[in-house]
């Protein structure tokens, strides 16, 4: 019963962030200088005649409150309103750009969670010895280089040296396939994969990695494990044993991870020319494109948000010391 | 050198006379940090900013005085910071200090043009768009009083009766050698009066893989890939079995609708498919598009011909009836983006099979070549049946354009590429089969995907140090075209001393423009005789300016000659 | 030389020094523990070393355009005699632009973590103490710093404020607190149960009292801890901010190089100008993990 209370109490504080961060970032776009009829200005190609028209017609000469409300208004019946910059429904802008994030992500997400779960416990039991201290070090290196830097090298070296790869983008704009291989479903997109998928491994993998080997040293050393091995247990059993145990640190972590993950993807974009959401929203500010700028940003952050209310729920259920927050 | 010097206006206004620049840098420095955290509300702090140099500056004007740091604002571009960096290396003899500080562009822009709120000195370069190959743009929208006001390009605010009247005669010379002098007067008194410093026109270098195809046509201010000028993609032949150019470009369209916006790379890339009434031949000269001629009546009226047997993609035949309704549809409507037709025209009647006659609300001699050609024939049929429901029809997605021009739409995937096939039932067919425009917004790969093959070319400004390793490549071609775009450096005129002629000619002849084009861009390009309009363009470029050779006597000679002493220190002092 | 009980009684002045210097090497001493944790301090003092010295020892001025005796600029030169590293795309010393990029790594890095620290650790105090209704608000605030994406958010801002030093600066500490500000607050609440809290609110020490005199040390270490890795991960910040075209243009960082030589097509050409700002960026933040690993088994004591 308290958990329900606990349950509904969070629920509610994240949708009072949430509208916080509405209307944030609705008054913080407002606040930068000009409006997304003043590039054209830029120009000399739009008379001030025919721009005070336009932003007439497109509502921006209304005061700062008034604009909130009809946004909130026509967001409550579901409307997320027209793109200045394309004069398209914002979701349509969107969307794609969506898919094409998530295609990266995902991947990404599972190989950096997947291997960091397996060598974090590998490393974790070696704890001590000497392989254990060097593994440690290593897998913090590529998590210190800049992301965009070994994006950069990696580029440089699979895709312009030995041309085993695409230098970047999505897909071929004009792709024709030569070989067999070439001709299987998805070859085009795959192939574009490989590179900032690796780079984005490469970097997010120390994390969870590390926190599932703090987490394994700490589970290795606690009561039911010196029990379980002085009933003589197998390694075997031992590791799956305090593998489980030692699981959760990570998953919650990698809640966490799947939203920094949204907002970071920014410079693998702009390395790998990939069309995402990232570029997307670096666009639309630079455009003043609020509709989309602020449904962009919206989106990510009630990701992140929504995430961590899905891993506070969890905790609240599973450790009962928590619900009385 | 970060935040203006404005803030310490607001606490200290010896601050200018300090002695110890790197002090009183250190203190800017700690008073914007200071701003930044909401000392001052985020909004006005960069205008207000600004607004107190400015205002600071106007109080240090006082006869006598030292010359004040003059703030500039500049766009955070590499070659503008190291353009700054070269100015303030050029102007140090004369005494003279900057306060360099930047913005992005889109900032830059709001601040400057539509709140007019230069500082002393600003930097810009304009591209070679296809109506700025018409006088009346470096003219008229840069210089004329008219244009000194929000949104306007005048920002230096420079005020002249006589070269108000030169400008608005120019422009309504129908006759072109008349024309040609007016033009020719109203450059001269830019020059005499020099509210701006032009520095250069940059070349324009673009690449393409010659062992693929060929023919490719370099244009004024359009090089051989940009979509400004139509006739450059005409004549390119594929030199292998693949008859679709592949090539890069940084941007992407916005829209598909050609009555949307004015924005110059989406409105010219549409022009591919909606044909204007005229374009620009290699030559810069006026020629019929979707006409087959025009011809000026009188003052305020032109008469168009249409070209018989033109057909839109769609098979259907185009008539007057679509020349009349497309400018019957703009006047009724009022685009925004086709305000220079609406300002322009006042009607358009069918005088027979093939003829419109034109009415002009005023003579205006820029009318064929900047309202002609941007206007393109619409298909009355499409555009009569679409949905009412629309605020306007610029609104109007338009996913399927149908035009009578030279490349017909096929397939347009946002933010990746936009595909045109050949319309082989233009007067004057592609030679190619179609082309790609494939969105790669780094140079980086632009370069990387021409190099490997991947592109056959590379549209998009190169730079000639970039352009000497890639001709290195036997498959590949680099080819140079000047520009009628240019680099200028703005002066506030309204702004002590940037109001006093001796001291903007002492910065004319103080710069060395040879110098800065050399380290910017590689010496790739034409340094600037002083008048807005390059010497490329012969038929309105003024032949007899000899420009300025750097030379820091005559500058300073200049300036003691307008009454200008430097203290002990070597610091300017203004006029007593 | 522990033995303070000597026959003749050191003045105090040199016990007041000496104690806490011995305290301080000690201290310092840890970090050499192991070889990785050597290694890193040795690095973290080379770069604080450079920057300290970087006016005298930097060869040209780092925003100097380079001639030959032709008077031709030495654009996209490969390392030689005058110049180790090379020169960049508009003949600049690669080599002072490295020794001056040092400053701004510092700078930005200690400034930055001071800010989060202080953000962060007061955030997470005031919430983990008070609880209730500050907590739930202070938690929803940084709710929204977790929810907003980093670098699009740094756009935002430089596009609000212009893309100054200082700008930067305020953007990552605008952000990065959150982290800090949630575990401080969970060490809080753990701590504020523990007997000498407990005793100290019964003897009336007033709410401020408590949070600083009594729990605060208590989180310092961990604190400390996360003011180490903050210093990396703001440095990495501003180096992708940087990189995107929207730093600081008057300031020579090693972000700002990497920008420059990508956005003028150099990148994989000039290798003298892209591997050494990187090479740097990654060596500082590997020291500072290294480092920071070895402080962390104080702040945790089981991972010793």
């Amino acid at each position: 019963m308290e958990f329900l209370g606990f349950a509904a109490r969070r629920t509610v504080h994240t949708a009072v962030t949430l509208v916080l961060l509405l209307v944030f970032m609705f008054v913080l776009f407002r606040l930068i200088p000009g409006d997304p009829t003043t590039l054209l200005l830029g120009t000399g190609e739009l008379t001030l005649e025919a721009q005070q028209r336009l932003r007439a017609q497109w509502g921006l000469d209304q005061s700062l409150f008034e604009q909130l409300l009809a946004y909130c208004r026509n967001l409550i019946s579901g409307e997320l309103g027209l793109s200045f910059y394309y004069r398209r429904p914002v979701t349509e802008v969107i969307g794609p750009m969506l898919i094409n994030t998530v295609i990266l992500m995902l991947p990404i997400l599972v190989l950096a969670i997947g291997l960091g779960i397996v060598i974090g416990t590998w490393l974790g039991w070696r704890r001590g010895e000497r392989v254990e201290e060097l593994g440690a070090v290593l897998v913090l290196i590529p998590r210190a280089l800049p992301v965009f830097w070994t994006g950069i090298v990696l580029l440089s070296l699979f895709a312009y040296k030995l041309q085993w790869f695409p230098i970047g983008g999505i897909r071929e704009a004009f792709f024709y396939p030569e070989a067999w291989y070439q001709n299987l479903p998805y070859y085009d997109v795959l192939q574009h994969l490989v590179l900032p998928v690796a780079t984005g491994v490469l970097a997010s993998m120390a994390d969870p990695l590390m926190i599932m080997r703090t987490s394994l040293i700490e589970v290795r050393d606690e009561e039911f494990m010196v029990l379980a091995r002085a009933r003589g247990l197998s390694t075997r059993s031992l590791q799956r044993l305090a593998r489980r145990s030692a699981l959760l640190p990570v998953l919650t972590y990698s809640a966490v991870m799947v939203g920094f993950a949204f907002g970071g993807q920014v410079l693998l974009e702009v390395v790998f020319t990939w069309p995402g959401m990232g570029r997307l929203m670096v666009n639309s500010v630079t455009q003043r494109d609020y509709p989309v700028a602020q449904a962009a940003f919206f989106l990510m952050a009630s990701v992140v948000v929504v995430l961590n209310l899905i891993v506070d729920l969890l905790y609240g259920w599973l450790d009962p010391r928590i619900r009385h927050d | 050198m970060t935040k203006s010097s404005g803030n310490d206006a607001i606490v200290d206004p010896n601050t200018y006379a300090d002695p110890d620049p790197k002090r009183a840098a250190s203190r800017r420095d700690v008073l914007g940090f200071l701003a930044a955290f909401g000392v001052v509300t985020p909004t006005a702090s960069l205008i207000s900013a600004i607004d107190a140099g400015i205002a600071t500056a106007e109080a240090q004007t006082a006869a006598g005085q030292p010359v004040p740091r003059l703030s500039v604002y500049t766009p955070n571009w590499p070659d503008m910071i190291e353009l700054w960096r070269q100015l303030a290396r050029d102007w140090a003899p004369l005494g003279v200090d900057l306060d360099v500080q930047q913005g992005t562009l889109d900032t830059f822009v709001s601040n400057i043009v539509a709140e007019q709120k230069l500082p002393h000195l600003g930097s810009m370069s304009w591209g070679g768009a296809p109506d700025r190959l018409d006088p009346d743009y470096f003219i008229s929208e840069m210089f004329h009083s008219r244009r000194a006001i929000k949104g306007g390009l005048n920002f230096g605010l420079y005020k002249s009766d006589e070269f108000d009247k030169a400008a608005d005669s120019q422009r309504q010379a129908m006759d072109p050698a008349e024309r040609q002098k007016l033009v020719r007067l109203a450059q001269e008194l830019v020059v005499a009066d020099s509210p701006s410093l032009i520095l250069y026109h940059r070349d324009i270098i673009h690449a393409y893989n010659k062992k693929r195809f060929k023919g490719m046509k370099p244009i004024l201010g359009n090089g051989i890939g940009f979509p400004y000028m139509p006739l450059a993609y005409m004549d390119i032949e594929a030199l292998q079995p693949r008859k679709v150019l592949r090539l890069t470009s940084i941007y992407d369209i916005a829209s598909l609708n050609p009555f949307q916006t004015p924005e110059i790379y989406n409105s010219t890339t549409l022009r591919l498919i909606y044909a204007t009434f005229v374009t620009r031949d290699e030559k810069a000269e006026v020629m019929p598009w979707a006409l087959a001629s025009w011809n000026v009546v009188d003052n305020t009226t032109v008469d168009i011909v249409l070209r018989p047997n033109t057909k839109f993609h769609d098979g259907k035949p185009a008539t007057v009836e679509d020349v009349k309704f497309t400018f019957d549809f703009i006047l009724k409507h009022k685009f925004p983006a086709m305000g220079r037709v609406t300002d322009a025209l006042e009607s358009a009647s069918i005088t027979g099979d093939n003829t419109v006659r034109l009415k002009l609300k005023q003579p205006s001699a820029p009318f064929v070549a900047n309202v002609l050609g941007y206007a393109f024939l619409a298909p009355k049929h499409i555009w009569e049946t679409i949905p009412a429901n629309l605020a306007t029809p610029a609104d109007w997605p338009n996913d399927k354009p149908v035009g009578s021009g030279p490349w017909k739409f096929v397939e347009w995937r946002k933010g990746e590429h936009i595909q045109f096939a050949a319309n082989k039932d233009f007067y004057r067919p592609a030679k190619l089969d179609g082309f790609i425009a494939a969105v790669v917004p780094q140079m980086e790969s632009m370069v990387g995907m021409l190099e490997r093959g991947d592109s056959d070319m590379l549209a998009w400004n190169l730079d000639m140090t970039l352009g000497a390793r890639i001709s290195q490549n036997p498959d590949l071609e680099v080819v140079r075209t000047p520009t009628h775009g240019q680099h200028e450096v703005r002066l506030n005129l309204s702004m002590a001393p940037c109001n006093n002629k001796a001291f903007r000619h002492a910065l004319q002849h103080a710069t060395d423009r040879k110098k800065i084009l050399d380290i910017i861009f590689s010496g790739a390009g034409v340094v600037s005789h002083g008048a807005p309009i390059t010497p490329a363009l012969e038929a309105w470029a003024v032949p007899s300016l000899k420009g300025y050779e750097p030379n820091i006597d005559k500058a300073r000679a200049v300036l003691k000659d307008g009454g200008f002493t430097w203290n002990a220190q070597g610091k300017l002092m203004l006029p007593s | 030389m522990t033995d303070t009980s000597s026959l003749s009684a050191p003045p105090a002045l040199v016990v007041r020094i000496a104690v806490p210097m011995r305290r301080l090497a000690r201290f310092l001493a840890i970090a050499f523990e192991t070889w990785s944790g050597s290694f890193g301090i040795t690095v973290l003092a080379i770069i604080v070393l450079v920057a300290a010295l970087s006016p005298w020892i930097a060869p040209y001025d780092p925003i100097a355009n380079h001639f030959n005796q032709a008077g031709q600029l030495k654009r996209l030169e490969p390392p030689s005699a005058a110049h180790w590293l090379g020169t960049t795309y508009y003949g600049l010393d690669v080599l002072s632009q490295m020794i001056d990029g040092t400053r701004i790594v510092l700078v930005v890095g200690i400034t930055c973590a001071f800010f989060i620290a202080i953000i962060g650790t007061n955030v997470g105090l005031v919430a983990g103490y008070y609880g209730g209704r500050i907590d739930a608000a202070l938690m929803r605030i940084t709710g929204l710093a977790f929810g907003i994406p980093f670098i699009p958010f740094a756009v935002v801002l430089v596009a609000l404020l212009g893309p100054s030093l200082w700008n930067m600066i305020l953007t990552i500490s605008l952000l990065m607190w959150r982290t800090t500000a949630r575990v401080i607050r969970s060490q809080v609440l753990s701590v504020r149960e523990r007997g000498f809290v407990k005793a100290a609110k019964i003897a009336g020490a007033s709410d401020l009292r408590i949070i600083y005199v009594h729990i605060f040390p208590n989180v310092l270490p961990m604190t400390l801890l996360y003011v180490a890795f903050d210093i990396a991960w703001a440095v990495l910040a501003e180096a992708s901010i940087s990189f995107l075209g929207f730093g600081d243009p008057n300031q020579v960082s090693w972000g700002q190089m990497l920008y420059l030589a990508y956005v003028s097509g150099s990148i994989r050409q000039a290798w003298w100008w892209t591997i050494p700002p990187g090479l740097g960026l990654s060596l500082f933040v590997i020291a500072v993990f290294l480092v920071g690993r070895q402080y962390e088994k104080l702040a945790s004591p089981r991972l010793r």
